[in-house]
């Protein structure tokens, strides 16, 4: 057995006679379309030949990857993805519609590289096969609309998004929704802002408004952690923000959040728009160097699997690399830094059955499974029961599922019967999206279960002292 | 004019007189009222290739044998032909005790190889009747095994690697010497229980086993065969399972402890080394003597003469029951198979039962003269058992039974899925037919 | 039927959405876990015996060659599929239909993955033995044409003797039944023959599985050694005194290196060679043979021997094994492993001409193998973008597969022969006996439409392409 070096071959001439041909059809079976010749890989953002060839095809990431457990399809797998886009790499396709197709149908969760004996590094792969689709002016029009929109309108600028939020907190409560949604004006929408305004994350009551403030230790400070707010977490889920600032309080932390700070850029590295992540992490390296934090802790598992790869993303950039790579050292996720702290043990009884769905990006990009487990189990009272695939996606997987609904509502609905299957009453989670997709999920299940971030369950353990 | 030499002429010209058997002796080689035309008994494989060969170009059929303790298996013969008696084949050709492996002639016999193995504490755990005569290629031959199948498997699962002279004298082999092996398709098993259908077996190397150093024969006596089931399934699912684990009754039981009486008898084989036997043994009586009428431990000596006596009971040398009928059949068909002890079968008396716990099925055996009956009758009954058992989910084999009965059906049983392939592999490997022509299933 | 009806037809079976026939879709249907490429002329993904049947008469009577394809982690090239050829894939077909506990078995369709069976009969105080390193991935279709092994075969044996029964659609769509319940049957073992023939007899649609009882107790041990000689030795100390544990594997310095670049296994760093031991059985039974097999390695030059405490530590010192072959990755970018098995007794010697290989050609070779039946992975690990190498790589297979033969061993000892060995075949058997074997599949495939062109020689050599970086004409840009 040999591993990577693949054999270059196009149909028909493989093998020299190694298999005997078939007594069928003389001209073979007709392929239905061919190999294009459409733009190849390029420049200096390109796949890397030596994280392409990593890949062995052995198959032991196929039964960890959700679109490939949903559809059966080696076409949507992992190694049927990085197979793709070897086979631009060579030069023997170029890149086209459905190529993109197969790629874009990927949530990035990144289950496959945590299970990938060889290392392959397939978020890092995606990520640059993202950008060259990009490059090209391929993605999907579903894809590039949103891009437009969301990506480079509204996320870089914290302002317009917190008008955004303002108009949809506006919408939602106003009454005007329910109206929009009993008309048949949505049907006027084109199909994929019909869904989006289906998708549309309820709005927290109240946002998450703090900026440069410093929130004060409880008892004896031990050091100064730095939250990041992002983006859209403080607008929809101001509650969890609010919680961890509490929690972080009541364990010893003087909790900055520096005022010039801004979205991490996941969701746009995700897309493949490397440069404006660029951007936008070298705003948050310098917000957070200014406010002087020994670490920088995220409630959001996305946004803290991205600062975690700064160093990574910036490793060529001659000013940013070294702080990025620091940055990149002193990132915490929440859990993660909570469960390594000693914790506080709360004294409340919280006598709650709770069940632990593991974000994508925390599972598998951060490699975090055990904090959170940790943190649970330290509350009195609380019973955690595990479900089955607690790993696999919800389907929320940043804006996939606006633009992905099918396999979105697929995955989310297998996240749903896992979690009722085991009669918990709230479902754990440490991911802002994920709390989203699981919450809506769990309205169209018509079910009472709550889903609460690891935090705000802490937190509900703390007040329940009182 | 020139005549044609006899049959026993050609053969003695190709592989030497004194391999060709006396013509008195030929009643040894009968298989029921049939008789052969002459017996060769070559003293190796080349000289078996030289038979074959000629049997190739004549169209002589062949009736390998070597034991001969198990011609009754099998429909009668098709047609007139030679006995080829690969007894003379029986040489140990290669013991490796550290790689836990041996080669050994077909002709070889069990106790043969047995005796040889133990001198280094090993074995290879396939039994047959009659150990001091049958033969290891017999063995795999009729694929034929003993009462600790459930534990350590068929025949099949211990060969590894086999030589064969084919219907037309080739000589070719399968397999190797090394215990585990994807190179090629696994011909082992194919002959294993093919009835020297396929080719004539000449050498056979199986894996082997540490053999246990201490041997124990747990035996209960029950009040019914529903009880002895219950308490036997009960012990099957224990960690301390025995490796072999019957049901017994009538005249099956009383052979094997007359002094246990006229109950159902359990009886449980456990092997092992000393420390871990103390807990078999000990946990197999608490276990039993709450639910049964008497329990005996058998240790030594006793324990090794019970195993054979179990090993024998289908066709022991000096009173062999006169019919025998395998049944094949899961585990879970425990208490049906059991059930045939209390049904006559048309003008059959009920049978005796030893019934296989762990590995499923069992035997149906009778003693006393079946002569006196009518064939057609016996034919009817049989029938009716092989029928039963294709209802439980498996076979009944007739291993023995009177040969007039044998024309009125096949003592197969219905013929399986898959016969097509069988009769390809059959045109295959003897397009001429051959090899014991008419005698294995649905006449192949 | 023009060949245009031909998919049409077959799409009325299945449905458009599981017959692949764009080139861009197929370009991830033309490899499996080997080197071999080629690309199907179409895949079909069946859901049930009934469209297999059906998908397979239509082929029949088009005169297609159809290949079987499980999960594509096949290492000698079985799933390989030709232009003109159908690939039939299973990842559909994966329900476990039923475990009976009485008669301890398990009914499944064949794209059932090896671990979710074992995962599941757990469940019931169960397992399914073998367990190939690949069983987080393998289907049970694709082991049983294999005839997979595993670490744990040792003392269970492989595939084949966990099979029982099963049904397979034939070249032309008959439906067959091959064993069953009843563990013996009258007639040739059908069955017995079908396991291990490379998917060249039929296509496997359901299985029968036997299942074990788990063991009352489990103890696993981690003999460490300063080279490999003393390691040998241990293993031949180990089987010579009567014991055959569970599992005996040995794992080489370059491999506990790997191993430890990319998890902490648990094995010293410094070691010459580890071997990873378990006994499973009766407490007395475990306890009695642990002081043997210690003993043993204590005799046999051990520096240390540890036990693992825990199933935590247990886990983890299997998880080393198991990921070893990925992890090479962090040494090389490519690997390269010979399937070679010799008697256990010349382990010794096997091992020091695999050093010698490795010195002359000037390849490193890492040995992480189920050292407890002989079953060699010498694993050259290499960088294919370096022109030559591979060509210096298989000259150095093909010397290990001759020196395998010449100990009296053979050529694989799980992964099968495929396209990848089947030159190499006259090694061990002469043109007598594989005329013979081809005997075989003439009765179950007399039109020879199955993965035809597999397992025997045809004089066509195969032999992996170099590397694209690795070549000079410039047609990768
Ligand atoms: C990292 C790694 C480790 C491995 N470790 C081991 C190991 O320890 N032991 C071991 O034995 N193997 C091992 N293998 C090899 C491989 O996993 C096994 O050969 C496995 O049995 C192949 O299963 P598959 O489902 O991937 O089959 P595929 O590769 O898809 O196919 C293999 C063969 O099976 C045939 N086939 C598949 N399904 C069917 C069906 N339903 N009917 C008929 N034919 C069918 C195909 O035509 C082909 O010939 C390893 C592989 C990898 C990549
Ligand atoms: S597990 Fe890793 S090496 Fe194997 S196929 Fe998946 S990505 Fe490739
Ligand atoms: S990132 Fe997730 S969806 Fe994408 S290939 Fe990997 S496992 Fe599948």
């Amino acid at each position: 057995m040999v591993s990577a070096p693949d054999r270059h071959s196009d149909a028909g001439e493989h093998m020299g006679g190694g298999i005997d041909a078939g007594h069928g059809f003389p001209y073979g079976l007709p392929f239905e379309g061919s190999l294009n010749d459409g733009p190849g890989f390029a420049g200096s953002d390109a796949p890397a030949e030596a994280d392409l060839y990593r890949c062995v095809h052995c198959g032991l990431c196929l039964s960890a990857c959700p679109t490939y457990v949903e559809t059966r399809l080696e076409t949507e797998s992992p190694r049927g993805r990085i197979a793709l886009m070897k086979a631009v790499h060579e030069g023997r396709t170029g890149i086209s519609d459905r190529l993109v197709s197969h790629w874009e149908l990927c949530l990035q969760c990144r289950a496959c590289e945590a299970v990938c004996p060889s290392g392959v590094p397939y978020g890092r792969l995606m990520e640059h096969t993202r950008a060259q689709v990009q490059d090209n002016g391929l993605q999907s029009p579903e894809l590039g609309r949103l891009s437009r929109l969301f990506l480079r309108t509204a996320l870089p600028h914290n302002g317009r998004l917190r008008l955004a939020g303002h108009l949809m907190r506006f919408y939602q409560r106003s009454g005007l929704q329910q109206l929009v949604r009993k008309s048949r004006l949505l049907s006027l929408l084109p199909g994929d802002l019909a869904a989006m305004e289906a998708q549309m994350p309820v709005m927290g009551r109240q946002f998450f408004g703090a900026r440069g403030q410093v929130f004060p230790a409880q008892g004896e400070r031990r050091m100064t952690v730095g939250l990041l707010s992002g983006c859209v977490m403080p607008l929809m889920q101001g509650d969890a923000m609010r919680a961890a600032v509490r929690v972080l309080q009541r364990n010893g932390c003087d909790v900055a959040v520096p005022p010039t700070q801004g979205c991490c850029g996941a969701l746009n590295l995700h897309a493949g728009d490397l440069e404006l992540g660029r951007r936008m992490a070298r705003r948050n390296i310098d917000a957070f160097k200014q406010a002087g934090v020994d670490v920088v802790v995220t409630a959001s598992a996305g946004c803290g699997s991205s600062m975690k790869e700064y160093g990574d993303l910036l490793h060529d950039d001659p000013h940013y690399a070294d702080a990025a790579h620091e940055f990149a050292r002193n990132t915490r996720d929440i859990t993660e830094f909570l469960a390594a702290l000693p914790l506080d043990t709360p004294r409340g009884q919280l006598p709650w059955r709770v069940t632990m769905q593991d974000p994508c990006h925390l599972a598998h990009a951060q490699r975090i499974t055990e904090a959170p487990r940790q943190v649970l189990r330290s509350i009195p009272g609380l019973d955690l029961v595990e479900m089955a695939e607690s790993s696999l996606c919800c389907g929320s997987a940043g804006f996939y599922s606006l633009i992905q609904r099918d396999m979105s509502q697929r995955l989310q609905r297998r996240k749903i019967d896992n979690a009722a299957a085991t009669g918990a009453e709230v479902i754990a989670s440490a991911n802002p999206g994920c709390i989203g997709q699981l919450e809506q999920g769990l309205r169209d299940a018509g079910s009472d279960a709550r889903v609460m971030h690891v935090v705000e369950i802490l937190d509900a353990a703390y007040q329940a002292e009182r | 004019m020139t005549t044609t030499p006899s049959i026993a002429g050609q053969l003695a010209e190709l592989i030497g007189p004194s391999a060709i058997v006396d013509a008195g002796d030929l009643g040894g080689y009968a298989i029921g009222q049939w008789l052969p035309v002459v017996a060769a008994k070559p003293p190796n494989a080349d000289e078996v290739a030289e038979v074959m060969s000629w049997a190739h170009r004549t169209g002589v059929a062949v009736y390998p044998s070597a034991g001969r303790t198990s011609t009754q298996l099998g429909n009668a013969p098709a047609r007139p032909g030679i006995a080829l008696d690969l007894a003379g084949l029986n040489r140990l050709v290669d013991f490796q005790p550290a790689d836990l492996t041996v080669s050994v002639e077909a002709g070889a016999t069990i106790a043969q190889l047995d005796e040889a193995l133990a001198q280094d504490g090993k074995h290879v755990p396939i039994a047959a009747p009659i150990a001091d005569r049958a033969t290891i290629g017999g063995t795999l031959a009729t694929g034929i095994s003993g009462p600790l199948r459930s534990a350590y498997g068929l025949p099949r699962d211990w060969l590894i690697g086999i030589s064969v002279v084919g219907a037309d004298g080739t000589q070719t082999k399968a397999g190797g010497k090394v215990v585990k092996n994807v190179t090629g398709y696994d011909l082992n098993r194919l002959y294993t229980g093919s009835l020297g259908t396929l080719a004539v077996i000449t050498e056979a190397t199986f894996k082997l086993a540490p053999a246990p150093t201490d041997w124990a024969v747990i035996l209960a006596a029950f009040d019914g065969v529903d009880s002895a089931a219950n308490a036997a399934q009960n012990l099957q699912s224990q960690y301390y399972a025995p490796l072999g684990l019957h049901i017994l009754t009538g005249e099956a039981a009383q052979r094997i402890d007359p002094s246990m009486g006229e109950s159902a008898l359990a009886v449980a084989v456990s092997g092992g080394r000393p420390a871990s036997m103390k807990r078999r043994v000990e946990d197999t009586v608490g276990l039993w003597s709450p639910v049964a009428g008497t329990v005996r431990v058998a240790r030594g000596d006793e324990a090794n003469g019970l195993i054979r006596t179990l090993t024998d009971l289908p066709a022991d040398a000096e009173t062999p029951p006169s019919m025998c009928v395998r049944i094949n059949a899961p585990p879970s068909a425990l208490p049906e198979v059991l059930a045939f002890a209390n049904v006559p079968m048309g003008n059959l008396p009920p049978p005796s039962v030893v019934a296989d716990v762990g590995f499923g099925g069992g035997r149906l055996l009778w003693w006393g003269d079946p002569e006196s009956a009518d064939p057609e009758n016996v034919a009817t009954g049989l029938r009716g058992i092989q029928s039963a058992a294709g209802r439980l989910g498996g076979a009944a084999i007739i291993e023995r039974c009177p040969d007039d009965a044998k024309v009125h059906f096949d003592v197969w049983g219905e013929q399986p899925s898959g016969m097509q392939i069988m009769r390809r592999l059959k045109r295959q490997f003897d397009p001429q037919n051959i090899l014991n022509p008419g005698r294995f299933v649905g006449g192949l | 039927m023009t060949s245009y009806e031909f998919l049409e037809n077959i799409r009325t079976v299945v449905g458009d959405d599981y017959v692949i026939a764009h080139q861009e879709d197929l370009l991830v249907y033309e490899y499996d876990g080997s080197v071999d490429r080629s690309m199907p002329g179409a895949v079909v993904l069946p859901a049930d015996t009934d469209q297999v049947s059906r998908v397979m008469r239509i082929a029949y009577e088009a005169g297609l060659t159809v290949v079987g394809r499980g999960s594509g982690t096949g290492l000698s090239g079985g799933a390989i599929t030709p232009p003109e050829g159908l690939q039939i894939a299973f990842p559909r077909m994966n329900r476990i239909l039923d475990v009976d506990t009485v008669n301890r078995t398990a009914l499944v369709e064949p794209g059932v993955i090896n671990l979710d069976l074992d995962n599941h009969v757990r469940g019931f105080g169960m397992r399914y033995a073998p367990d190939p390193s690949s069983q987080r991935a393998c289907s049970l279709g694709g082991n049983i044409a294999e005839n997979a092994g595993g670490p744990h075969c040792l003392a269970y044996g492989a595939t084949t003797n966990h099979v029982i029964g099963m049904e397979v659609v034939l070249e032309d769509g008959e439906v067959v039944h091959l064993g069953g319940l009843a563990r013996e049957a009258a007639g040739y073992d059908l069955r017995g023959a079908f396991v291990g023939s490379e998917g060249t007899f039929g296509i496997t649609t359901k299985i029968l599985v036997r299942l074990l009882p788990l063991p009352e107790t489990v103890r696993t041990f981690l003999g460490i050694f300063p080279d490999i000689d003393s390691a040998c030795t241990a293993v031949s100390a180990v089987i010579g005194h009567g014991i055959v544990p569970a599992a005996l594997e040995m794992i080489d310095a370059l491999s506990i290196k790997a191993v430890q670049n990319v998890t902490d296994a648990g094995y010293p760093n410094d070691a010459g060679a580890v071997l990873l031991i378990e006994l499973e059985g009766l407490n007395e039974e475990v306890d009695e043979v642990s002081g043997e097999v210690e003993a043993a390695l204590w005799d046999t030059g051990a520096a240390d021997v540890r036990v693992a405490e825990d199933d935590a530590e247990r886990e983890r010192l299997w998880v080393g094994r198991k990921t070893a072959f990925g992890a090479f990755g962090t040494i090389a970018p490519n690997y390269y492993l010979v399937d070679g098995v010799v008697p256990r007794t010349r382990l010794t010697q096997m091992l020091r001409k695999v050093s010698e290989v490795s010195e002359r050609y000037g390849i490193t070779i890492a040995n992480v193998f189920h050292a407890g039946d002989g079953n060699l992975h010498p694993c050259m690990l290499f960088d294919a973008r370096e022109p030559g190498v591979m060509e210096n790589a298989m000259a150095a297979a093909a010397e290990l597969m001759e020196e395998c033969a010449l100990l009296g061993g053979t050529l694989s000892g799980e992964h099968g022969i495929g396209l990848e060995k089947k030159e190499f075949m006259p090694l061990v058997y002469t043109d007598a006996d594989m005329a013979a074997m081809q005997r075989v599949r003439e009765a179950f495939a007399p039109e020879n439409r199955l993965n035809p062109g597999k397992i025997f020689p045809d004089g066509s050599y195969w032999r992996p392409a170099a590397h694209p970086a690795a070549l000079t004409v410039g047609i990768y840009a």
